[in-house]
Formats: structure tokens, sequence, C-alpha cells
């Protein structure tokens, strides 16, 4: 890249057609911090959007957080309820983010972890599976080219409810059930012409390669994401998971951290904080102690064309993340 | 003996460690004040050093705090280990003016008793029911139906030796207009009311007239203020009002807002109230440090006139 020249247009875009967009999730929007009731309002937003086109980002992942549709919380963007509340239509507000410097919603992030919450499954499935149709369906209308839908609940909060006096085969038939609704939610996407991409987390029951046992099961359209800090979490190294998975890695998230799990805190029911120690898992890129710049490499070095979204999910400062971000990105990455 | 006891409701977002104990080394990380607000350990260390014995909770708390700590019993056993007691719990009696809904809408509310008595606590304030937009105006037997409900989960509360207690909001389909035929509906013997100053203010109601009038039935209260009373109906009944989109506050930290808090005591000691207080401090920026703003204007204003 000795010759890039730094416009907005192409300094989000490899020769391969890589493009780097920026995520949503730096906004903590479940755990308590200084000013975070700003962020339920729609001005926050509206402001925030310049600043992200400023950090040199005009591609954007967002979650889909069905939490703000029970709360009065419209002016958080996350469901097409919310959108509809705000701008009459996603049309609307795509065009809103248009005008703001965004040119594209690239991908959304579905959990069914707010539906783990009591000890009926029933109500878990069945409820994941409405919000995560609800989810494709939004993609589909925002124009993303993926949804990354997280394929379980996390272990330890599964286990909070339904481990205490659940039959021995539990986790036989709760992944199931999973396998099912994903093949369900496989037969939405492509109805809308959406990717459907699995997103690994390490706290997740298809953990790092254990994925890989399922697949079958699957339809093959499904694809697999990529969360550097995830796959390195599960013990995983995120350059021999993209070969030996390439072709089918739908999606791609460039997240770092320095946290080993030594103590199975995957295990725990609130994985993203470690019980035994505290600390910030989930750090701004450049931050951490992974080798992002290898594991980029070895993704250019392919016809890779997808996104690779920037994440900084646990950040003490969204400002300074997508700076942070900005400058890892043009010092190390656009540099290799 | 004091006569008011002083709870804080809680509005700290999900707080995910119950304590932290390499707080220099986690601070280090960062050297942000995120170490300050990131375990229960600290959050309940501050109620206690700022003087709010109690905490009240919310459905929005429990889950993350309950698979934390396991169970309600245990995050109690936690709290008063530092001093502090559950007061009560915040409810929402969803779908209550809607009778085909009412037996779902009695199994919530029994299991918000449970969960109540599992942490220790009495008050389930309960908001009547669901937002106007969307539900309002109710009819007389939609109104009847809200009533009917909330009579209902307060017996059983009873006989738990919990308090239901009405918690009016500004935006909700029991408004203005029917507030008080909602009341003067409920069977006095199982329903009480908690005083949100705030919300009664905002729906169009005199705070001292209110109390005044109704000192019977009130059990309870949430403490705030508000710097706009009486808020029209075209704000009150529209869409997801709650949280404005330009950021505007509904509601503020007492003595920050325009209600006569001073005259509200004196009628507390008037009709010898007896009971928990609790500051609710939502939509501030910084929830410490309006609980000491709070409590400076508790000790220095209204501590005076009754305590």
């Amino acid at each position: 890249m000795e010759n890039f020249t730094r416009n907005h247009n192409q300094s989000n875009t490899m020769q391969n057609q890589i493009k780097i967009g920026f995520s949503l999730d730096m906004i903590n929007m479940h755990h308590q911090e200084p000013n975070r009731n700003r962020q339920e309002s729609k001005y926050y937003w509206e402001e925030l959007y310049p600043l992200i086109v400023a950090a040199g980002f005009h591609g954007i992942e967002m979650p889909f957080d069905p939490f703000w549709i029970f709360r009065g919380g419209s002016g958080v963007p996350f469901t097409n309820y919310c959108i509809d509340i705000k701008y009459k239509n996603v049309d609307n507000y795509l065009k809103y983010l248009k005008d703001k410097g965004i040119d594209k919603v690239a991908g959304i992030n579905f959990s069914p972890q707010m539906f783990m919450r009591n000890e009926d499954l029933n109500f878990y499935f069945g409820a994941s599976g409405h919000f995560g149709g609800e989810a494709i369906r939004f993609a589909s209308e925002l124009g993303c080219d993926y949804i990354n839908v997280t394929p379980t609940a996390p272990y330890g909060l599964i286990t909070h409810y339904h481990g205490k006096n659940a039959e021995a085969h539990w986790e036989k038939d709760f992944i199931k059930r999973t396998i099912e609704m994903i093949n369900k939610f496989a037969e939405t996407a492509a109805q809308h012409s959406i990717k459907l991409v699995l997103k690994n987390e390490y706290w997740g029951l298809f953990r790092g390669n254990k994925i890989s046992e399922y697949l079958s099961e699957m339809d093959d359209s499904i694809r697999l994401n990529i969360d550097t800090a995830h796959l390195s979490i599960s013990g995983l190294n995120s350059v021999e998971f993209f070969k030996e998975h390439a072709p089918k890695i739908g999606s791609v998230n460039l997240t770092d951290t320095a946290f080993v799990d030594e103590d199975d805190i995957w295990k725990t029911a609130n994985p993203e904080y470690p019980e035994t120690k505290a600390t910030q898992v989930f750090r701004d890129l450049g931050f951490g102690n992974l080798d992002l710049i290898s594991f980029y490499q070895a993704l250019n070095k392919t016809d890779y064309d997808g996104w690779v979204i920037c994440s900084c999910r646990q950040t003490r400062d969204p400002m300074r993340a997508l700076l942070r971000s900005r400058s890892f990105i043009d010092n190390n990455i656009l540099m290799t | 003996m004091k006569n008011i006891k002083y709870s804080h409701m809680n509005h700290w977002k999900n707080i995910p460690y119950k304590k932290i104990d390499n707080f220099r080394e986690f601070y280090y990380e960062d050297k942000t004040n995120t170490a300050y607000y990131t375990d229960w350990d600290r959050i309940l260390r501050y109620q206690k050093a700022l003087g709010f014995d109690g905490i009240e909770l919310a459905p929005w708390d429990f889950p993350e705090l309950l698979p934390l700590f396991g169970s309600a019993k245990a995050f109690s056993e936690f709290a008063a280990e530092r001093g502090i007691v559950v007061s009560g719990m915040f409810h929402l009696i969803d779908k209550s003016h809607d009778s085909s809904h009412y037996q779902q809408t009695i199994d919530e509310g029994k299991r918000a008793v449970d969960l109540l008595v599992e942490f220790g606590g009495v008050h389930l304030n309960s908001a009547p029911g669901n937002n106007y937009f969307g539900n309002g105006p109710l009819n007389r037997d939609q109104i009847k139906a809200a009533a009917k409900v909330i009579t209902e989960i307060g017996r059983y509360a009873t006989d738990q030796g919990v308090e239901i207690g009405i918690h009016n909001e500004f935006f909700l389909a029991i408004n203005k207009e029917n507030h008080k035929e909602y009341i003067e509906l409920t069977d006095p013997r199982y329903v009480h009311y908690c005083m949100d100053t705030a919300q009664v203010a905002l729906l169009g109601e005199d705070i001292l007239e209110f109390y005044d009038t109704y000192h019977e039935r009130i059990n309870n209260f949430h403490l705030k203020d508000t710097a706009t009373p009486k808020l029209p109906d075209d704000i009150r009944h529209s869409q997801d009002i709650e949280i404005v989109d330009d950021g505007t506050r509904w509601f503020w930290e007492p003595g920050e807002g325009v209600l006569d808090f001073e005259g509200l005591y004196k009628l507390l000691k008037k009709h010898n109230f007896k009971g928990w207080i609790s500051l609710e401090t939502d939509q501030t920026p910084d929830l410490l440090a309006s609980m000491a703003l709070s409590r400076y204007y508790i000790d220095q204003k209204l501590n005076p006139i009754y305590k």
C-alpha cells in the first residue's frame, strides 16, 4: 500500500475489496457508566453518526436489540420498531445516515441472550425464533450484506436456569432445538437474500471449534463469523481458523483482547465480566495483545471481499475508541 | 427513633461484578472511573455512606443480578452485610385494562410478590398499566378491570406480608383524567399508594393537595423533583415520551426542580408518616453525584422539618 492515498473512499478499501466498518456495539447500553442516560435519546445517536464518519468510517454494523421495544427507549435505533417510531420507516433512516456520510449498514447482530431469563425453554426458543426472524427482516430492509446470529445464550446463563435439576441430556436437546431454530433462520434469510452468519462467542455452546461438529446438520447457506478476540479466548488462532474455514467465512469482526480464560470463565453466567478477577475483556484495537496484523495479512491474501468490522464493545470512551481504531487501522492494518 | 427510613431506587444499570478485589489493578487497566461503578460492593457502600439504608430494585436489574448472586436471598444477605436492606421492588402490571389477559397478569403479579418476599422486601410499587399511547383513553370497564387486577394481586401480596402500592406515571393509560377514579375503585385494604412526587406533579396534581387527600393510602414515596409540572395532554399522551429525543429531563434531584418539598414534609409531620422514602434519580447522568446532592438537601432542608 505504498501508493495509498488517504481519501475517504480509499481509506477503507484494500486491493481485494475488503471493506472496513465500525460497530455500534461500542456504545454500552446495558451496563452502568457515567452519562449513559444520554444514550437512550435520539439526539445522542444523531450526534454520533457524523463523528463515526469523521473518524473515517462510512460503513457500520449495529446490534438488533429488542430490549428497546419494551422500555420505551425507541431513541436507540436497534430495532425496526424504534426506527419506525423515530423516522417513520427504514428508508428515511437510511437517507438520514447517507446525509451524514454513512453509506452502508453492513450487517446487524442478533443474540438470543436476553430471552434466557427464566426456566421456560419454550419461552426462550419461542422469543428467540420470533425476534431472530424480525432481525433478519430488519437486516433486509436496511440493505445489509449479512446478519450475525449468536447461536446460543451463554453456557453459564443456560445452566443457571436449566442446569440444576435438568436431565442429563439437556445440552444435547438444547443443541438440537438450536440447530432447528438456526435452520429456520437460514430459510428466512434466503427469502430475504441476506447472508446468515453464525457469530461464535467464547461463552456459547458452540464455542471454538465445537461448531465444526454441527455444521453438517446446518443449512449449507450458513456462514461463519470470525471475531478475533472471541476465537483467541476460545483457544484458537484466527489465522488458522480462517485458513480452515475460508470458503465459509461470511463476516469478520476485528477485536482485541489480552484476556486468557484460565479459570473457565466461559462457563459462568456473565462471562464478559470474569468473576475471579475484574478485567476489560475486550480492549480498544491495539490495546490488547492479539496479532491483528498477521490476521489481516492472511485475510488479504485470499479473495475475501466482505466486511471487516472494527469492534470495541467494552470501550471506556467511544470517541477515543473511534480514533484509536482509525489510528490502528491506518498505521498497522492499511500499511501492511 | 426516626420516622423516615431512606432508600434508593436503583437506576444503576446492570452492575456486572459482586465485589472487585483487584480494584487497583482494574483501575490501572484504563485509568478511568470504570472501576468505581462496576461492582455491587462499592455501589452499596456508597449508599450506606450517604444514608440510604434501603435499596429498591426493579425488573431491569434481575436478568444479571439473579444469576450473579444465584438467588434473591443471596443478594439480600450480601446487601445486609453492608448495612442495606431491600425495601421494595418495582413492577409493571402489564395489560391490566385487558380482561382477556387477566389470569396472566395476576400470575405475573404473584411471581413478583414471591420474588420480593425472597428479597425480604415489603413494597411492591406497581405501575397500574401500560402507556396511554396505544391504549388510551380507557373506558369505564377497562379502568374497573385494571382496578380489579391490582386489588387481586394486592390481596395475595397482603397474605405474603407485602404491600402493593400504585405507582402512577405521567405517560400511562391510567392518567390525569382517570387517576382518582382508578384509586377509588381499588380496595384500600389491599392496595396502597407509592407517591412518586415528580410523576404525580407531571400528571397535573398539586403534590400537597394529593398527599393531604390520600395520606391514608400513601405508604411510601419516590422522592424526586421536576421542573415541568402539569404537562399538557399532548405530551402525556404521546409515544415513548419518558425518554425525549432531545434529551429533555422530566426528573431532577429534590431541590433542583420546582416542587414544594418543604411543604410536603410539613404534611408528613402533620400526618405522622412512618416508613420508607426512596430517593429516585432516574435520568441523571451521575447517580453518585445525585445521591450526594440529594442527601445534602434532605439533611439541610427536610430533616429540620420532619425526620
